[in-house]
């Protein structure tokens, strides 16, 4: 089949899965955990469980529902059309402008290595845009290059994160690890309850999988596992990384570290190894980059194809590729990038990328939801409709809390947002009056 | 034979025991009317509170004193009483005051017990306290970490803007507050920073002002006054949080209540009657809220 050399591997969507959930966000990670010190651990346990049973409920999303769309389409089974458009236009603007925010902190990593970037906001700026027209010219050649250029750059993940939780162990001790427990003598409830804003967004990011179905050789077997795989793999390196880290440099060195996993590789090796570890990590991050933008695409895409959004996303080259809506979505991101120029400006794209956590969890809610629809459509047995029942309130749960943890501002922000998109459907829905409803019974 | 003491022989002897500590040390009061000269004491170099001013001195503090050595004329009914100022080295502020070289210390000092040792104090005049400089192009993460909140609000995912290296370098005078207390204070709210120190207010705030470092942590009102001095256009800021309280005092001799008791009403009635804030506003770039409490909280009811 000549088309599906042009699509991505299960291998290569687990592995988008992976590096779009661990983006930038696990550079930082460990000095923010040392800072609460090691008892932050057992955060993780809430997290990744919540975690797990939104990728599950997305996983069977993915068998029930194969057709094209994601989460907007597992949305409309139970939230009819403007369910649909209402989850691909939080869950696009959520992209935008976290992509954004991604390339501003890749371009904050790279200044180690070339200082001229962190002289000022004119050099930020120039290398936030040139980052984000790479990113957005290197998924001109569709979605096959973009698996294949995701291939290389996960080592960036593999080799500093995920090697240091397997070869880590060799330099551990358990004596530093307990040193680092608890340093500011908090109460245990106190300190998780500190540390789960830490892990709780971490794992935002899983339903890539299920954003990428139009372009993956057999999505109704690809998405779910990768959605599965991809998610079970970042917690695994996600608590095998933080755990070994904290065993290996002392605490109060660790929770004053600007870049903890080129520090403990220096620690290990020497400096030098410690640098190509920066190096590593800055090129994951640019791979990270480089899916979401894939992901931003492809559901503007998904969102064209059903009328929904202009059709000049939906137009896509030989090679698959959407490039018209590609470049839309540069010249917006290139306006969201002129926030570095001020720091008030900045200070406001700051509550827009809060912003933007909020309307990414809310399309959780409503595609998990779908699967109530689906089950009952399908007919499935008492016993699976009960255990997926149970697993999906788990999945809210989650969504829900982590919503709640977003805080005010960012909940009021993306509630106006929200509010907004309806008056967007209204201009759109009588485009659909007149058709079969296309979900829920009469 | 038991010889009952008499009325009158208590009463001398009662007389004789008063005298002893007029004996052992002239006190303030009696010094002036003998002299008809009342010293101010002052710390030459100490802007805003006390500079000297050709054979004067003046200041918030000397503004204060002055209303003291009014109360002072008043009271002994010497309309005439000459003021004199006596520039007071750091090292000698303490036997300055006991040894009765000087009335009364004008210029504020922190108090302790172990001066009472050997002086005594009046209530504060001026509530010092640790403060922090930060350029205007400080990041939000800084200032609100700096204002006691946390960093950063809302979710931290992948979106949340790091800039990497945001590496802060606090600087605080050497021998004064200590790595420690910086890092125990701003380490849960989650900042990454390192502490350097430097020898005095002056050079804290040129490290700033260079970009050499992010925040530094001073004495409020010198930090102040330097600014207003040395940095008009530096694009420096002060933030209005003070860290730890420090009220400061003038110093009075120990043996002289009734001495302490004019200087504290003296106090007392000006921070009712609203004339420290005036002085507050002359030489001190006016009174925060806080401040403005404080001035209720230092005054003794009549």
């Amino acid at each position: 089949m000549a088309d599906s050399s042009k699509k991505m591997s299960l291998m290569g969507l687990t592995t988008l899965v992976t590096v779009n959930m661990m983006g930038s966000g696990i550079i930082m990670l460990p000095t923010s955990m040392a800072q609460l010190g090691a008892v932050s651990l057992l955060s993780w346990i809430v997290t990744a469980v919540g975690s797990m049973a939104i990728a599950y409920c997305f996983s069977q999303c993915g068998i029930y529902c194969p057709r094209s769309g994601g989460l907007s389409a597992y949305t409309e089974e139970a939230h009819a059309k403007s369910g649909f458009f209402l989850c691909s236009y939080l869950y696009f603007l959520s992209l935008a402008i976290a992509n954004v925010a991604v390339a501003i902190s890749a371009v904050g990593y790279m200044t180690s290595f070339v200082p001229w970037l962190g002289s000022g906001a004119i050099p930020l700026f120039t290398g936030t845009v040139g980052l984000l027209w790479l990113t957005t010219v290197a998924n001109f050649g569709g979605p096959g290059i973009t698996g294949k250029i995701g291939a290389i750059t996960v080592w960036g993940v593999i080799i500093p994160v995920a090697g240091l939780s397997i070869i880590g162990w060799f330099w551990f001790k358990p004596d530093l690890l307990v040193a680092a427990w608890n340093p500011n003598d908090l109460p245990i409830s106190e300190a998780i309850s500190k540390a789960i804003p830490l892990t709780l967004w971490a794992f935002l990011g899983m339903e890539s999988a299920a954003q990428a179905s139009d372009a993956v050789e057999d999505p109704k077997r690809t998405v779910p596992l990768a959605c599965l795989f991809g998610t079970l793999g970042a917690a695994v390196v996600y608590v095998l990384s933080t755990t070994v880290i904290q065993g290996i440099i002392p605490n109060a060195e660790l929770a004053n570290s600007s870049a903890p996993f080129a520090l403990v590789y220096a620690h290990m090796f020497n400096p030098t190894v410690g640098n190509i570890i920066m190096a590593l990590a800055v090129m994951a991050c640019v791979g990270s980059l480089l899916g979401w933008q894939f992901t931003l695409a492809q559901t503007a895409k998904m969102t064209a194809d059903q009328g929904m959004f202009l059709k000049l996303f939906a137009k896509v080259n030989a090679r698959n590729a959407p490039i018209v809506g590609m470049l839309v979505c540069g010249v917006l991101q290139t306006l969201l990038a002129l926030s570095t120029i001020s720091p008030n400006a900045s200070a406001q794209f700051g509550k827009l990328v809060s912003l933007a956590a909020v309307t990414n969890l809310i399309p959780y809610v409503t595609a998990a939801t779908g699967l109530l629809v689906m089950m009952h459509k399908a007919k499935v047995g008492v016993g699976i409709h009960l255990r997926n029942t149970t697993l999906l309130l788990v999945a809210v749960a989650y969504s829900l809390y982590a919503l709640y943890a977003c805080g005010t501002d960012a909940v009021f922000g993306g509630s106006l947002v929200l509010v907004f998109g309806y008056l967007l459907y209204g201009f759109l829905a009588k485009r659909f009056v007149g058709a079969a409803p296309t979900a829920g019974q009469p | 034979m038991n010889v009952k003491p008499t009325k009158t022989q208590n009463l001398l002897l009662v007389c004789l025991l008063a005298l002893v500590p007029v004996l052992a040390d002239a006190n303030t009061l009696e010094r002036v009317r003998a002299s008809n000269a009342f010293t101010l004491g002052y710390v030459p170099d100490f802007a805003p509170f006390s500079v000297e001013a050709a054979d004067k001195a003046s200041g918030y503090a000397m503004d204060l004193c002055l209303k003291i050595a009014d109360r002072v004329k008043s009271e002994l009914g010497l309309p005439e009483l000459e003021i004199r100022y006596q520039p007071v080295s750091g090292v000698e502020q303490v036997s300055a005051v006991s040894s009765g070289k000087v009335d009364i210390l004008c210029t504020p000092t922190a108090p302790t017990l172990e001066r009472r040792k050997t002086v005594s104090y009046s209530v504060p005049i001026y509530t010092a306290g640790l403060s922090v400089v930060v350029r205007q192009d400080a990041p939000p993460a800084l200032l609100n970490v700096l204002n006691g909140k946390v960093a950063h609000t809302g979710p931290t995912w992948r979106a949340t803007i790091n800039r990497g290296l945001s590496n802060q370098t606090y600087a605080a005078i050497a021998g004064g507050i200590t790595d420690t207390w910086i890092r125990h204070q701003l380490r849960l709210l989650g900042v990454v920073a390192n502490l350097v120190t430097v020898e005095n207010t002056d050079a804290g705030l040129k490290l700033v002002a260079d970009g050499k470092a992010d925040a530094f942590f001073a004495e409020r009102l010198m930090l102040n006054n330097l600014l207003s001095t040395h940095y008009p256009d530096a694009n420096l800021i002060l933030l209005e949080r003070i860290f730890e309280y420090a009220p400061t005092v003038m110093t009075v001799d120990r043996d002289d209540e009734d001495f302490r008791l004019l200087v504290d009403t003296t106090l007392s009635e000006m921070y009712r009657s609203g004339e420290i804030e005036q002085a507050f506003d002359k030489h001190l770039g006016g009174a925060s809220d806080t401040a403005k409490k404080l001035f209720k909280v230092y005054a003794i009811p009549d």
